[in-house]
């Protein structure tokens, strides 16, 4: 067991990469079981891989397949360091810290929602959506009336009530849009 | 509280692009007809013009046999990859009490201290849902907790209230301080629900009959 548990803001595990990669390798070795192995007990390539191995064995290490797979192998490569390399945005932020030891986190859905669900009850607004970054609060407003910019004054207030209850570490700023429903 | 671990996928991801970039180099190298400009490297560098059958068949005393060790290795590390995506958390040990004379008085089972603190949790206004996890030796615990809370609840008092029952309770029952308190608000959305209760009259107390005139 460990001695100190995870952060609960920690960086994205690279699940997505991790398993896409696990699938290659396990259907890239299946597969090659099967062939080498085949290979490697008859003498010969299985009836069905022949022809595909006998036109790869005859291809030039100059020609453009080469070429093309030593490019391909290049994006792979880069694309899977920056994969591992990057941070990544934390699905969670901090919020309300206390005089308790340890720390109080929300999900950045969580708190899209629970900016949304405030922004909704103010007069005048037909609908919302929210969107989280880890600096910034944009809320995209549905308003049925002809002139929104009034309503704009409640929203704001709405959100900024919404995001000051959490406390969120940083604190993000609020940015709210207008848009009139048709 | 269930979670992948992060490094090991970074760990593999860069083993798996230092691989492939390898590879890429390798190649590379035939396809710019680097031999014929450094002809020192020539023993280890591939020819342009060479095929891969030929250099199949140069090195055939090893190749096979190697790359069929390879192709199990990669379907054994796919296998182990993919598993490792499931989310784990470490197994619980048993929490032992001592004496300050180092004399063990108890043991608990986290389990059982997690499921009171649940308990206590979902007891809270505001809080509908929890779950508590307890990690660390007895003399020194740390609780990671995930409540959700609902729509109508007052977030910051209900997250303070959690977190302070938490580190009090186990305090209490451990008779240590805690290392840290971990919470993760889940904000449901949904309505509290109203702890109402409605208690039975007592015989005599019932709904008073109205005295005969």
């Amino acid at each position: 067991m460990t001695s100190t548990p995870r952060r609960l803001d920690r960086r994205p595990s690279r699940t997505v990469p991790a398993s896409l990669l696990a699938l290659f390798l396990l259907v890239l070795g299946l597969l090659g079981i099967g062939v080498l192995g085949a290979r490697m007990v008859d003498g010969a390539w299985p009836a069905w891989t022949a022809p595909s191995m006998d036109a790869a064995g005859d291809l030039r290490l100059d020609s453009a397949p080469v070429a093309t797979a030593a490019a391909v192998l290049v994006v792979v490569g880069v694309l899977l360091l920056l994969a591992a390399a990057l941070p990544g945005r934390a699905a969670r932020r901090l919020v309300l810290a206390d005089e308790t030891v340890g720390e109080t986190a929300v999900s950045q859905r969580d708190l899209g929602r629970h900016v949304r669900r405030r922004v909704e009850r103010a007069d005048g607004v037909q609908s919302a959506r929210v969107h989280v970054t880890p600096r910034r609060v944009e809320v995209d407003v549905l308003c049925p009336l002809d002139d929104p910019e009034p309503v704009r004054l409640h929203v704001e207030q709405a959100a900024r009530d919404a995001v000051d209850t959490l406390h969120p570490v940083p604190a993000p700023r609020v940015r709210v849009r207008m848009r009139r429903a048709r | 509280m269930r979670s992948i671990s992060g490094a090991r996928n970074r760990l593999v991801l860069i083993v798996a692009s230092v691989v492939a970039l390898a590879a890429a180099a390798w190649l590379g190298v035939a396809v710019l007809d680097l031999t014929a400009r450094w002809p020192q490297a020539e023993a280890l560098l591939p020819h342009a013009d060479s095929t891969l059958a030929a250099i199949a068949a140069h090195h055939r005393q090893w190749l096979l046999p190697a790359a069929v060790a390879v192709s199990l290795l990669a379907a054994a590390v796919g296998i182990a990859l993919l598993l490792a995506q499931v989310p784990s958390r470490p197994a619980a040990t048993t929490l032992r009490i001592l004496d300050a004379d180092g004399i063990e008085l108890g043991s608990l089972e986290p389990a059982v201290l997690e499921r009171v603190l649940v308990e206590r949790l979902e007891a809270l206004a505001g809080i509908t849902d929890a779950s508590v996890r307890i990690g660390g030796a007895a003399s020194s615990p740390w609780l990671q907790a995930r409540v959700t809370l609902a729509d109508d609840a007052e977030v910051e008092r209900a997250a303070g209230e959690a977190r302070r029952m938490l580190a009090e309770d186990t305090s209490t029952v451990l008779g240590t301080a805690v290392q840290r308190v971990d919470l993760l608000l889940r904000l449901g959305g949904t309505a509290a629900p109203a702890h109402t209760t409605v208690e039975p009259a007592a015989p005599g107390t019932a709904a008073a009959e109205p005295a005969p005139a």
